[in-house]
């Protein structure tokens, strides 16, 4: 992860573009989905994303951009491969469909009354068997009065109709909106099922949206299209991050389907924490998002997490186990091999040097609640307040987005006595620093899959973290190794030391614990390596991904020869069965293990 | 972090002076016995190390024992120090050698390199204070932190800086006689305040043992301010260079 200059996009070799608008896409092996990022926005996702776009020169691949308008940003920021034919925009907002959404009456729809209070009765139908847990009569109308290329009427001017409304009243009765803010939440979600349901899309094999929400939607309903194939990859749980960011809750409260119906009062995670009440509005955008994300689950024909307790999370907003894998992320070791030099160095000094050695800790994220500056700085002190003085904390990362937190964790540095053991960095090219720490602290209480914490085991830096997201997949349970033959050649153990989100005692005793055993650091800062080495490597995610895309009937001749280098359960094979979540972390070594070859 | 103490010689500490800085920096020069033989750590248990070193000087002891000792432009008027002619670029190249030596002489394990003299590259040279610093970072193994005296303007373009020294600009003797002075305080100023946000360590050294007489409103304002932003001050009127001495 970087800040600024992002160390997952290239350095440019030639001057970034912008695309120019076409009239129309040839058909691609992969169409991937996404919204508001690659390759106009540099990120985590649009890290992935370029890596899967590079690591199929083989295949024709297809970006589908979904920006809010045409106004959002449309320069490239990454040098896009060849094999990319195109990049499609896709807008959502209403101003950018004027006429083909805002200005369109009933009439439009060119039903009469009867027609038109029959489709009325099929949509609330369809909204009545989705809430029972089948979608088939919502996709019977999207092929009938959506898809342009099957429909024999138009969907959209019948929710102007005084018969919809009358209808809606009723079925909505009970959400507690006015009748004008009913009308207008209802528009509002038309208008975005309508931006990236009621286009002819390219074709493709597979559509490969990321995260759920409107890229999955697109892809679901392109996949209908042309009757092809959606995959859906959740980096994170995106209706689960939507609400709690929208209730401004902490954001790893759980989330669960029915939560928009059964909630009603709950405490924010604001820096003052206040108790507060569902309001009408709220709910109707959790039913949206949770209700959208359904629509993707059930669609999908592969459901890709990051790490295992995703896959058990996603159950509760209606997730499906039974098609849902791992496929992890991926790093480049070579990218780091200047900054493991610097590393491997700086442990050639200091080994043997006992107390005679300033520990530098890293803290690589946004400086904003959730990433728990604050429960780091509090351990810190406690750890002044035991004489452990033999330390240095970098905090790198941007401090824009909540600057009164960032005021708050510089004054609280003043107040618990850490004057002078703290830095505030700022955006930094971490690429370039993180060869010059000991270990990278990462205090968060809520995470995906962090690829700052790819990259730091890539260098060799033991990780402390929190058991939050997929961080013990990625710092603690054992790794097997296995040889060609598939026979286990031995275990890497973990990486780090995992401790419960807000547990500051836990954390000042675990990087003193660090602090205190060269041992421990030497052998954590191995396994670091070898995890990425045997399992979250570049070349490991990539292959997984071809072997998805291939089971999917996008086989290009050059890859028929391929060696999955991790076993995954596709093409006819049981899928994972998902494990039972280990009820004490800290018994990890006897949890489950990964496999690599 | 409570002290600072800036060594210039090769005797080990007293009890006053340990007592006074049990946590803070400590710069010493590469031949101090602290550096070259260890037990830094020993003596000065929670302090951060420092090793000085300046772009634009030869250490006169060393200088007349050299056989081939690099251009210099003669010797200060202040400290009978040889001047480096940083118009020559060995006598750059020669510097950047030195300080990199110097941050190995305790085996890299000293926090970081202390920069003396900086603002003698400053205004007109500042390509120079940034070439130095910048060779140096690369050409040592690991990345030594920087505690640099004065050079306002580099402060924002060092990443790794752990800490500053404003020599000469202790709160209670700043005062401006002119337009031109008030707009330079401003400026150093707002650089202090930038490090300060960063969490960048501020230590103060004066040469006047009294505080500055009389004064403007708008000099109070200014020392107010300073002494606001200020971690330690040295007060050290008539140095001689190898007496211990730390912060108050």
């Amino acid at each position: 992860m970087t800040y600024g200059s992002p160390a997952h996009a290239r350095e440019a070799k030639r001057p970034k573009r912008s695309r120019p608008a076409r009239a129309s896409y040839e058909p691609v092996d992969v169409a991937i989905v996404c919204e508001s990022t690659y390759p106009y926005l540099t990120g985590g996702l649009s890290a992935v994303v370029h890596q899967i776009a590079e690591a199929n020169p083989n295949r024709r691949i297809g970006i589908i951009h979904i920006a809010w308008d045409s106004d959002s940003p449309m320069v490239e920021k990454y040098d896009v491969p060849p094999q990319v034919a195109w990049v499609m925009p896709v807008y959502q907002s209403m101003r950018e469909h004027r006429r083909d959404f805002l200005d369109l009456r009933p009439r439009d729809a060119r039903l009469g009354r009867k027609a038109t209070a029959a489709v009325v009765e099929r949509l609330f139908d369809a909204l009545d068997a989705h809430l029972a847990g089948d979608d088939a009569g919502l996709w019977s109308l999207y092929d009938d009065g959506i898809n342009p290329l099957t429909r024999s009427f138009r969907l959209w001017p019948v929710i102007s109709s005084a018969a919809f409304m009358t209808r809606a009243r009723g079925y909505f009765a009970r959400a507690g909106l006015s009748f004008t803010a009913m009308f207008w939440e209802l528009r509002e979600f038309f208008s975005l099922a309508f931006a990236v349901t009621d286009l002819v899309l390219p074709k493709a094999t597979v559509y490969h949206a990321h995260t759920t929400g409107a890229a999955a939607l697109l892809a679901a309903t392109a996949a209908r299209q042309h009757g092809t194939h959606f995959l859906l990859t959740e980096h994170n749980l995106y209706a689960r991050d939507t609400i709690n960011h929208l209730l401004e809750r902490s954001m790893d409260t759980p989330v669960t389907r029915d939560e928009w119906r059964t909630l009603d009062h709950y405490r924010t995670s604001a820096m003052v924490p206040e108790d507060a009440r569902v309001t009408p509005r709220q709910r109707a955008w959790m039913a949206w998002w949770a209700q959208t994300g359904l629509v993707a689950y059930r669609s999908a024909d592969l459901i890709t997490y990051l790490y295992p307790d995703a896959i058990e999370e996603a159950v509760g907003l209606g997730g499906a186990p039974d098609k849902s894998v791992v496929l992890a992320n991926g790093v480049t070791p070579s990218d780091f091999d200047d900054a493991r030099a610097v590393f491997d160095a700086r442990r050639v000094q200091t080994r043997g040097a006992g107390e005679d050695r300033i520990w530098r800790l890293a803290y690589a994220a946004r400086v904003v609640p959730i990433k728990g500056l604050l429960d780091l700085l509090t351990a810190l002190a406690q750890l002044v307040s035991e004489g452990v003085t033999n330390w240095e904390l970098d905090v790198m990362g941007p401090d824009e987005e909540m600057p009164e937190y960032a005021a708050l964790c510089r004054s609280a540095c003043h107040e618990l006595g850490l004057d002078g053991y703290v830095k505030f960095f700022g955006s930094v090219n971490l690429r370039e620093r993180f060869g010059n720490y000991d270990a990278l602290v990462l205090p968060s209480h809520n995470e995906g899959q962090p690829i700052v914490v790819l990259e730091a085991m890539t260098i060799g830096l033991p990780t402390i973290g929190t058991y939050v997201g997929g961080m013990k997949q990625l710092v603690e349970d054992p790794i097997v190794v296995e040889d060609a033959h598939a026979a286990p050649t031995g275990v890497v153990d973990s990486c780090g030391l995992l401790v419960h989100a807000h547990d500051v005692d836990g954390m000042a005793q675990a990087i003193k614990r660090l602090m205190a055993d060269e041992f421990l650091f030497d052998r954590l800062s191995e396994n670091a390596r070898a995890r990425v080495d045997h399992y979250f490597h570049i070349d490991t995610a990539m292959a997984l991904y071809r072997a998805v895309y291939r089971r999917f009937g996008s086989v290009p001749e050059a890859e028929f020869l391929e060696t999955l280098p991790v076993p995954l359960p596709l093409s006819g094979q049981p899928l994972p069965a998902v494990r039972t979540p280990s009820a004490e972390p800290a018994s990890a070594p006897d949890g489950p293990t990964r496999r690599a070859a | 972090m409570s002290g600072v103490s800036i060594y210039f010689g090769v005797e080990h500490p007293g009890e006053p002076v340990l007592a006074r800085i049990d946590r803070g920096d400590v710069v010493l020069e590469p031949f101090h016995p602290l550096v070259r033989d260890g037990g830094f750590a020993d003596v000065f248990p929670d302090c951060r190390r420092y090793v000085y070193v300046n772009p634009t000087t030869v250490d006169p002891w060393l200088y007349d024992r050299m056989t081939d000792p690099p251009p210099i432009t003669g010797r200060d008027e202040r400290w009978d120090l040889p001047r480096l002619d940083l118009d020559r670029p060995e006598a750059l190249d020669w510097a950047i050698e030195q300080a990199v030596a110097a941050f190995a002489a305790d085996g890299g394990r000293s926090t970081g390199l202390f920069v003396d003299d900086l603002d003698r590259l400053l205004p007109e040279r500042p390509e120079l204070a940034i070439e130095y610093l910048a060779r140096v970072g690369e050409a040592t193994p690991v990345e030594p932190r920087w505690f640099l005296n004065r050079g306002f303007a580099l402060w924002p373009l060092v990443e790794a800086l752990d800490a500053v020294l404003l020599e000469d600009l202790a709160p209670d003797v700043v005062g401006f006689r002119s337009v031109d002075e008030s707009r330079w305080m401003d400026e150093v100023l707002a650089a202090v305040r930038g490090v300060r946000a960063r969490g960048v360590r501020v230590h103060a050294l004066s040469y006047a043992d009294q505080p500055r007489p009389g004064g403007t409103a708008a000099d109070r304002r200014v020392q107010t301010e300073l002494a606001g932003l200020i971690d330690t001050v040295t007060t050290d009127a008539d140095r001689p260079l190898n007496v211990w001495r730390t912060s108050r």
